[in-house]
């Protein structure tokens, strides 16, 4: 490690709030507010990849879509290239919005059915008619299908006319089409024939070496975060309970939900390796409308004690380790070497 | 003993593009107790095959056009209704979908005593509460009278295996049971399938496209590609020593868990197209083996050079795919 | 799997056919028909007063429907009250179909008070009976056929409405839509882009099922003198008028009658089928 200060993030996120208003059944009244995001902090340097893990209802997508701007954020800063993203002016917020993109997970429902191919990546342009000249648009059209693996004769397509994979580079053309320098992959190859995935993975690689881009990679499958991240945060009940390198989360997990996660996946040559044992946790992800006191893990936790149902664990170093969000961080990182 | 067996199964469907071949010879035997993946990626078949064993192939669109399907020596196309549901059970990826949302969960459960066994609303629902908890629902007495959307995925998914399991049946045919839940849920419904097979002593045919699910569940895998079985064996033999391109290119897919993370080897190209598919060998155009042969005949299933004879691919060129990728 | 290759087969094609015929010989009538044969609205002739169908009157001229209390061909006074009334349904369904949409669409999209206000409204629409709406609004303004448009478009509107709601509120959620968010489109663009494209379809079913009820109810409204003026021949004015002859000149009324009837049943028929073949969710309006 270098001594010199390092260069600002390119998007720093902390302590983002985001909830959702609760209705009664019958009047629709605001009854209470769910909390989809209870805090949560993170950078991601020019450049890098966070993958953000979960499971639904961890809030994972409600992050990205705060981010982006589809939520409203109810507090918390996010600096998106020295902007603070939720006191921007709107006219402003246009030209960051510029520079931070998404790719979305389902490649059915992301696509206009009734605009070709060649308008639904040009659309960029028209909302921000600096970045390509009218009668660019076309040219530049298929420099975009070129660089994303697709025929650029292919232009004046309708969705339909693509298989799943092609649709979901057709998405991904679009969200480069404002030469942006984020970009925000939602379940990006979740909806993904395996074969296929493999293929959209590979060209977020190579987009990412070509173009410098940053990725906020979200996904609920562990080896494919692992795949594409240099850190990975792990949320859970609208927290991130443990983050760290890749390296260090996949190898020494300290928090018993990650283990667990880690553990749950399957593996696809088991007799490869020594036998390992299977953490099985019960129960399901508690609502996060009602969610458990102190610990958002402790109901499904095997070495949750009474501290854990008053005390939030923070996340923060402890000892020498990455930050996990677990008063028992240390003795799992002795139990597991 | 074989309980199940598949022969030259087709099915085909009238869409408004022509009529596709969604199944197109399909051969497989399950042995009595034995547990099964039928692997697949979208366009595979492998849905459909279960639905042809069901009796519920979509109509008017969809039509078995040939082949057989026996069940204990009696033949499931031309009679024997009455074995599915009792003696066949299936478990559906979506288990809203597949409960009735205006049923209370332990009469839908109770409904299957009352109905096959005639059973009174008593007996049913006794045995409804006995079968929740062996499918692990916490607190069964009290949930015998929610509905299905007060239940979570996972939840739902154990009500589903409970109505399955209702009548011990000899053959459960769960189609992706998993894949619509959260990595630690899928965790606890494969180990209770697991754990239900072995009681039971029934035989278990897992669908899925996920090769990882079934690794350490399985005895055997059929994969399937564009409506042909194009390799089948043990799983730990299909896994190792895959025989067909397709096999090993999936494998290749997958990122590791552990392991350096070297860059994908994708296969090539987009999922069969069943309205044109090519000539001869279906995966041809993925193909880093083909050449003309496969374009000019249709590959079948034989036994792998060298590998035990339960082993076999539907490849003109096995012996590239084993070397090159072992 | 299925999914995949399983398609809608196409529904109701000979149904289609049948109702896109009918409407085309009916239009090709009201547009060149008057042309062909005129008509003269205040024309009287005595002589050839309530002569029955197939009858070669005192000009030489051959009244293949009769003639009505005044010597007036019916063939030719039907042919201009086809006019009169496609003209008023088509009107009408405009200005239904783009009041209901802009309400509709800004009720689904914007959604909160404003749904509630606009919907309300619809409510009350739906339960204040349009025939008293009508006789209210004929009174205040006078019978007339720009009225009469008025009077059917408030009576109509809700439909559209209700319509263009349902598909603002399944659309404004989709990805592809929050996808043109991300993008920085605003909120004219995402509705004109977006979700006015969606409701087209669906809108059109609607429009070809509502014409029906329109042209009905056009016919209606001028039979109880409420609609068209006298001087207007609509088809409801022309089987007004032989009311009074039913018992010797039943043509005058019957005629039209069957007219307006077969033509009110082929666009339900086309209607129900256009339904079914593009948007099977809307079978309960």
């Amino acid at each position: 490690m270098s001594t010199e200060s390092p260069p600002p993030p390119l998007l720093s996120v902390r302590d983002l709030q985001t909830s959702f208003p609760m209705r009664s059944a019958v009047l629709r009244r605001t009854v209470g507010q769910i909390q989809a995001v209870a805090g949560v902090s993170f950078d991601i340097p020019a450049g890098g990849t966070l993958g953000l893990v979960g499971e639904s209802g961890s809030g994972k997508s409600t992050v990205a879509r705060t981010i982006i701007g589809l939520e409203e954020a109810r507090s918390g800063s996010i600096v998106f290239d020295g902007d603070e993203l939720t006191s921007l002016p709107k006219a402003s917020m246009r030209r960051v919005r510029r520079q931070l993109q998404m790719i979305f997970q389902d490649p059915y429902a992301s696509l206009n059915p009734r605009a070709t191919v060649e308008q639904i990546i040009a659309e960029a342009w028209q909302i921000h008619p600096d970045v390509v000249p009218r009668n660019r648009h076309r040219a530049e059209v298929r420099d975009l299908l070129e660089r994303v693996g697709l025929n650029p004769d292919h232009a004046e397509r309708y969705p339909h006319q693509f298989s799943g994979g092609q649709r979901q580079r057709i998405g991904i053309a679009r969200a480069l089409a404002l030469r942006p320098k984020l970009v925000i992959c939602d379940e990006a190859v979740s909806a993904l024939d395996v074969s296929v995935q493999a293929q959209v993975l590979n060209l977020l690689e190579d987009l990412r070496r070509d173009l410098g881009l940053a990725y906020l990679f979200i996904a609920h499958d562990l080896s494919v975060v692992r795949h594409i991240s240099d850190r990975v945060a792990v949320m859970y009940l609208g927290r991130i309970v443990e983050t760290a390198s890749q390296d260090e989360l996949f190898t020494r997990p300290l928090h018993p939900y990650t283990q667990a996660l880690l553990s749950a996946v399957p593996d696809p040559k088991p007799w490869d390796k020594p036998a390992r044992e299977q953490i099985i946790i019960g129960g399901d992800v508690p609502s996060p409308a009602d969610p458990p006191s102190g610990c958002g893990f402790r109901t499904r936790c095997w070495k949750a004690e009474e501290t854990c149902a008053h005390d939030v664990p923070e996340l923060t170093t402890r000892l020498e380790l990455h930050p996990a969000a677990c008063h028992f961080a240390t003795e799992l990182a002795g139990a597991a070497s | 003993m074989v309980l199940l067996s598949v022969r030259d199964l087709r099915v085909e469907f009238a869409t408004s593009g022509g009529v596709v071949t969604a199944v197109d010879g399909a051969s497989f035997d399950v042995g009595a107790g034995e547990t099964v993946a039928l692997l697949g990626e979208s366009g595979s078949g492998k849905s459909v095959t279960a639905q042809a064993i069901l009796g519920i192939v979509p109509k008017p669109a969809g039509r078995v056009t040939g082949g057989s399907i026996s069940y204990d020596g009696r033949d499931l196309l031309t009679a024997a209704k009455g074995l599915r549901g009792r003696e066949i059970a299936m478990v559906f990826q979506d288990p809203l979908s597949s409960l009735n949302p205006v049923f209370r969960v332990g009469a839908q459960i109770g409904e299957m005593f009352r109905r096959h066994r005639g059973a009174s609303r008593r007996e049913a629902r006794a045995a409804a509460l006995d079968l929740m908890k062996r499918v692990g629902i916490p607190a069964a007495s009290k949930r015998l009278d929610d509905y299905p959307h007060q239940f979570s995925g996972g939840m739902r998914q154990r009500v589903m295996i409970a109505m399955a399991l209702a009548l011990s049946p000899r053959l459960l045919i769960a189609d992706e049971p998993t894949t619509a839940l959260d990595v630690t849920v899928q965790a606890q419904i494969m180990d209770l399938l697991t754990r239900l097979q072995a009681e039971e002593g029934m035989s278990l045919v897992l669908i899925t496209h996920d090769l990882g699910v079934v690794a350490g569940v399985a005895d055997r895998v059929i994969l399937m590609y564009a409506g042909r079985v194009v390799e089948t064996g043990s799983l730990r033999e299909v896994y190792e020593h895959s025989g067909h391109p397709y096999t090993s290119g999936l494998m290749a897919s997958v990122p590791a868990l552990d392991g350096p993370r070297d860059r994908l080897v994708p296969i090539q190209g987009a999922p069969p197209d069943l309205l044109a598919l090519p000539s001869g060998c279906s995966f041809r155009p993925r193909c880093q083996y083909a050449d003309e042969q496969c374009a000019e005949a249709e590959p079948v299933l034989r036994q792998l050079p060298d590998r035990p004879s339960t082993h076999q691919a539907a490849c003109h060129h096995p012996e590239g795919v084993l070397t090159d990728v072992h | 799997m299925a999914a995949a290759v399983r398609r809608r087969t196409r529904a109701g094609s000979a149904r289609i056919r049948f109702g896109f015929a009918v409407i085309a010989v009916y239009v090709v009538a009201a547009v060149i028909g008057p042309w062909l044969f005129r008509y003269d609205p205040v024309g009287t002739r005595t002589a050839d007063r309530l002569k029955p169908p197939f009858t070669r009157l005192s000009d030489g001229s051959f009244a293949i429907f009769g003639t009505d209390q005044v010597g007036q061909d019916l063939f030719a006074q039907m042919l201009q009250g086809a006019r009169i009334s496609i003209a008023v349904g088509l009107a009408t369904l405009v200005l239904a179909g783009t009041i209901g949409v802009t309400i509709g669409l800004a009720a689904g999209y914007f959604g909160g008070r404003l749904d509630g206000v606009l919907m309300r409204l619809a409510d009350i629409q739906l339960a204040f009976p349009s025939i008293l709406l009508a006789i209210f609004i004929a009174a205040l303004l006078g019978p007339s056929v720009v009225n009469v448009v008025i009077v059917l478009a408030v009576a109509n509107w809700v439909t559209f409405a209700r319509v263009a709601r349902g598909q603002a509120l399944a659309t404004r959620r989709r990805e592809f839509v929050d996808a043109s968010r991300t993008l920085g489109a605003g909120t004219w663009r995402l509705i004109t882009r977006c979700v006015l494209p969606a409701c087209i379809a669906p809108v059109l079913v609607v429009a070809t099922v509502e014409i029906g009820h329109v042209i009905l109810a056009e016919a209606s409204l001028s039979f109880l003198g409420l609609g068209t003026p006298a001087s207007t021949p609509s088809w409801g004015v022309t089987i007004a008028n032989g009311r009074n002859y039913l018992a010797d000149a039943w043509w005058i009324s019957t005629i039209p009658g069957i007219a307006l009837a077969f033509l009110v049943i082929s666009l339900g028929v086309l209607g129900d089928a256009l339904r079914d073949r593009y948007d099977p969710r809307l079978r309960s309006l």
